[in-house]
């Protein structure tokens, strides 16, 4: 187990060193000027050109990339053209929003996808069944970008129930908050805010949850062990949530593992709706800045935390079936 | 069923506890919540170059002067200043009595070291080209500074105006940009980027306490949701980019206050004139013709915008009323064309970004051109591409773009149709122009001579018609009728630097 985290670790370096030449050479190759976006339309040639040289811009391309490669291994990912502040201040600044929107959207999906896939496995071919059916259809095929706005006419502004752009507290800091003064006001803010991004975001997930759970354990009520188990006069209830999901579960997970990866680099346009301030938005200001030291760390990061996420998926294989072992 | 009930009721409950009501009213300060277009850049004023920045610097960090809502030029940290006779130095009287944020007393030495800072070619200051006429600055006393120039500028002042001075002592701080210091009437507090910033009232500004405790900026680039957040209360006020088509109905709201005023930008079709047959001013001003600016601007616009006339906005001094309409008139640029000797099916290519509003004119103008038989190419480029295609090659004919904050002739005239003008994108070369252009620079802005100069030039650039002017932007902005005191700004980035005289009615 201990070889194969260390070894699948090890396979993250090659993976994050494609990406870095990857991602400089789009941003590079693709025409724009940072510092003309910068200076705009009325900049004066000779400071374009004086400003291209204080950052480096006026070398060549691979000597650039060495440049960079060489602080980014000390750490060092350089300022922020726009900003001019530390790349890393600026993405830590973000990242809190983009994970927290991400677990928020993975709770909605599996709150709502597992027990619904479950009525819909048990009740299979009902009403309940097809009910679930096209919630999954729906849900599915429903761009989060068009759903999130639905929510938003509706929720936000027809009923007024519900905030409409924005962050409230940051929900750790919510808690920390409920936690250290017993009150709740900054993390039902939290939550205020947080709910609609989530849902908008998290249906997708949530419809393939369903189905998949709903298959697995139709497959796996379907077993022997299973009637094994009722002969044995185990409860409905345990035979379904002791003996068929949990054998059910396994491709659930890897799905909301690989769906965290792409909520991380994918909740840009719901980020955009919901004016949520994570790295999402940061990113793509910076792509169309060509804000080149911000697009390099950030995707460098996303990348990082997809890989390493896959990875805790392998490894949750075998503590949901025994049977996987790794060495 | 039991079961079903409790998990209504446990439902019920965390709708009812979400929905209490909005936040940051649980306290009883005065508070505004005012809507932004876009995150800041930085909140250092000296690298700073956008006007969502500029919006928020203002309310904390001041300048010397300010332009107030009729573009007029009032007294802040300066309380009195002077052009020397020759036009070769500057004199400011300023303020006393003034506090920095951080508690020290405000002095010239704090307008040195900012002016200085911005100068000097090592730092990254990116507005230095506004200042590079500026030779040496002299601190003779703690409240006045001389700013002797390089060569006569007499519109430099209005450059000066728009500079806030930064603290010689925080200047140098590597955070500086996101914890600024300044002697505004609001002091920083927090900012989160792309979420929310939080400046509250300074309680030894020299202007007197602000009646508002406490301004939160929310970034909203979204226009839809940001007017949305403003109907649901969300939001207090915001100026810019109210979405034209949903103007006419909060206009009769009585919930909202909607307002609209001339603001300083406007939008162009542009000619390189090194391009056969655009060298021809008849070919020019043919297809100046062919430019339906009323159309424009009430099918596109919906109105928020008025027809253009010349690169000088009408209602300030400096507008040539008299020069050369070109009406949108057909047969009047067939004729011309002939003139030129211009043949049936000739292609020329247009170069815009992916605005919406320059994108729907191009497709306008391609219509109307192609009936007097000049057939367009529209080439849609990403900002970026299109910066670097007008900036740093020739390789265009026709370009659609547009010009923001013209507050004087100088700056709305020198760089653009000065033969030597750094963003002169046309190759526009008029000797006479050009001789005109210098001379106003050297005159005293408020004589008769100096009125005529620019409309002179203005007159002539309009007549030869390298660029073709479409229309003149409006500001707009919307408020709730209980907050007082705060008018749509001409010059947006200014909108909030007088937001501690406004007030919440009860």
């Amino acid at each position: 187990m201990l070889a194969f985290t260390l070894r699948r670790l090890a396979s993250v370096v090659p993976v994050l060193f494609g990406v870095s030449i990857l991602v400089f050479l789009m941003v590079h190759l693709t025409p724009g000027d940072p510092v003309r976006l910068l200076l705009g339309e009325d900049a004066e040639p000779a400071d374009v050109e004086r400003l291209r040289a204080a950052y480096g811009f006026d070398r060549p391309l691979p000597v650039q990339y060495l440049l960079w490669l060489q602080r980014a291994l000390t750490g060092d990912f350089g300022i922020s053209i726009r900003h001019q502040e530390p790349v890393l201040t600026l993405i830590a600044g973000h990242i809190g929003a983009t994970v927290e929107l991400a677990v928020a959207s993975l709770v909605v999906a599996v709150l709502l996808g597992i027990p619904l896939g479950v009525l819909a496995a048990v009740r299979r071919n009902g009403p309940v069944d097809l009910a679930c059916l096209v919630i999954a259809l729906v849900g599915v095929s429903m761009p989060n970008f068009w759903l999130g706005m639905v929510l938003l006419a509706y929720l936000a502004v027809e009923i007024d129930l519900l905030p409409i752009a924005g962050r409230g507290p940051p929900l750790l800091d919510a808690l920390g908050e409920l936690l250290r003064t017993g009150r709740p006001g900054a993390l039902l803010d939290a939550v205020r805010f947080l709910l609609l991004p989530a849902v908008a975001l998290g249906t997708a997930v949530m419809a393939v949850v369903m189905r998949l759970t709903r298959s697995n354990l139709v497959e796996a009520l379907g077993e022997d062990y299973i009637r094994t188990a009722r002969a044995k006069g185990v409860s409905e209830w345990n035979v379904v949530y002791r003996h068929a999901l949990r054998n059910s579960l396994l491709a659930v997970v890897t799905v909301v593992g690989l769906s965290f990866g792409a909520l991380l680099g994918g909740a840009v346009v719901t980020e955009t709706v919901f004016s949520w301030p994570g790295l999402g938005r940061l990113l793509v200001d910076a792509i169309r800045q060509r804000n080149f030291p911000v697009v390099q760390a950030g995707v460098l990061l996303v990348a990082f935390l997809f890989v390493l996420v896959n990875l805790l998926v392998d490894l949750s294989y075998a503590w949901l079936d025994p049977r996987i072992r790794y060495d | 069923m039991k079961k079903v009930l409790v998990a209504l009721a446990l439902l019920g409950a965390i709708v009812f506890l979400l929905t209490r009501g909005p936040i940051d009213v649980d306290d009883d300060r005065t508070r505004l919540r005012i809507g932004s277009t876009a995150e800041v850049s930085s909140l250092d004023p000296r690298v700073a170059t956008d006007g969502a920045s500029f919006e928020r610097i203002y309310t904390m960090i001041e300048p010397l002067i300010t332009y107030d809502t009729s573009l007029e030029l009032q007294p802040r940290l300066a309380t009195a200043w002077e052009r020397a006779e020759d036009g070769m130095s500057l004199t400011f009287e300023l303020r006393e009595g003034v506090q920095f944020h951080h508690g020290r007393p405000f002095t010239s030495e704090d307008v040195r070291y900012t002016f200085e800072w911005i100068l000097d070619p090592e730092n990254r200051a990116q507005n230095r080209p506004l200042y590079t006429n500026i030779e040496t600055i002299e601190t003779p006393d703690d409240h006045t500074v001389i700013f002797r120039l390089n060569a006569p500028n007499a519109f430099l002042v209005n450059n000066l105006a728009r500079m806030p001075i930064v603290p010689a002592d925080r200047g140098e701080d590597d955070d500086f940009g996101r914890n600024p210091v300044g002697t505004g009437p609001f002091e920083f507090v927090s900012l989160r980027r792309d979420d929310r910033m939080v400046v509250r009232a300074f309680e030894d500004y020299w202007g007197g306490r602000s009646n508002i405790d406490e301004l939160v900026f929310r970034a909203i680039p979204e226009d839809g949701a940001r007017l949305l957040a403003f109907e649901a209360g969300e939001l207090d006020l915001f100026q810019r980019d109210v979405v034209y088509r949903e103007i006419a109905r909060l206009d009769e709201d009585d919930r909202y206050v909607f307002e609209q005023t001339m603001g300083t930008g406007y939008l162009y079709v542009a000619f390189n004139v090194d391009v056969e047959p655009l060298g021809d001013p008849r070919v020019r001003r043919a297809l100046a013709h062919l430019v339906d600016r009323e159309g424009f601007v009430d099918r596109v616009l919906e109105g928020v915008g008025t027809p253009g006339i010349s690169m000088i906005t009408p209602g300030t001094r400096w507008h040539n009323a008299e020069v050369e309409r070109f009406p949108y008139d057909p047969a009047r640029a067939r004729e011309l064309l002939a003139e030129a000797g211009v043949e049936d099916g000739i292609r020329l290519r247009l170069h815009t970004n992916e605005n919406p509003a320059r994108v729907q004119l191009a497709e306008v103008l391609q219509a109307s051109i192609a009936q007097a038989g000049v057939n367009l190419d529209i080439r849609i480029e990403e900002f970026g591409a299109y910066l670097d295609r007008i900036q740093a090659t020739d390789d265009y004919d026709i370009i659609i773009g547009g010009w923001l904050g013209q507050l004087d002739p100088d700056r709305a005239m020198y760089r653009q149709f000065h033969r030597d003008g750094s963003a002169n994108y046309m190759n526009y070369r008029n000797d006479r122009v050009s001789e005109l252009l210098d001379r106003g620079r050297s005159l005293d802005p408020e004589s008769d001579e100096a009125l005529r100069t620019y409309f002179e030039a203005q007159e002539i650039i309009v007549r030869e018609a390298p660029m073709a002017f479409v229309n003149y932007n409006l500001e707009v902005g919307v408020r709730h009728p209980q907050v007082e005191g705060w008018r749509v700004h001409p010059y947006s980035a200014a909108t909030y630097q007088d937001l501690h005289r406004a007030r919440i009615a009860r």
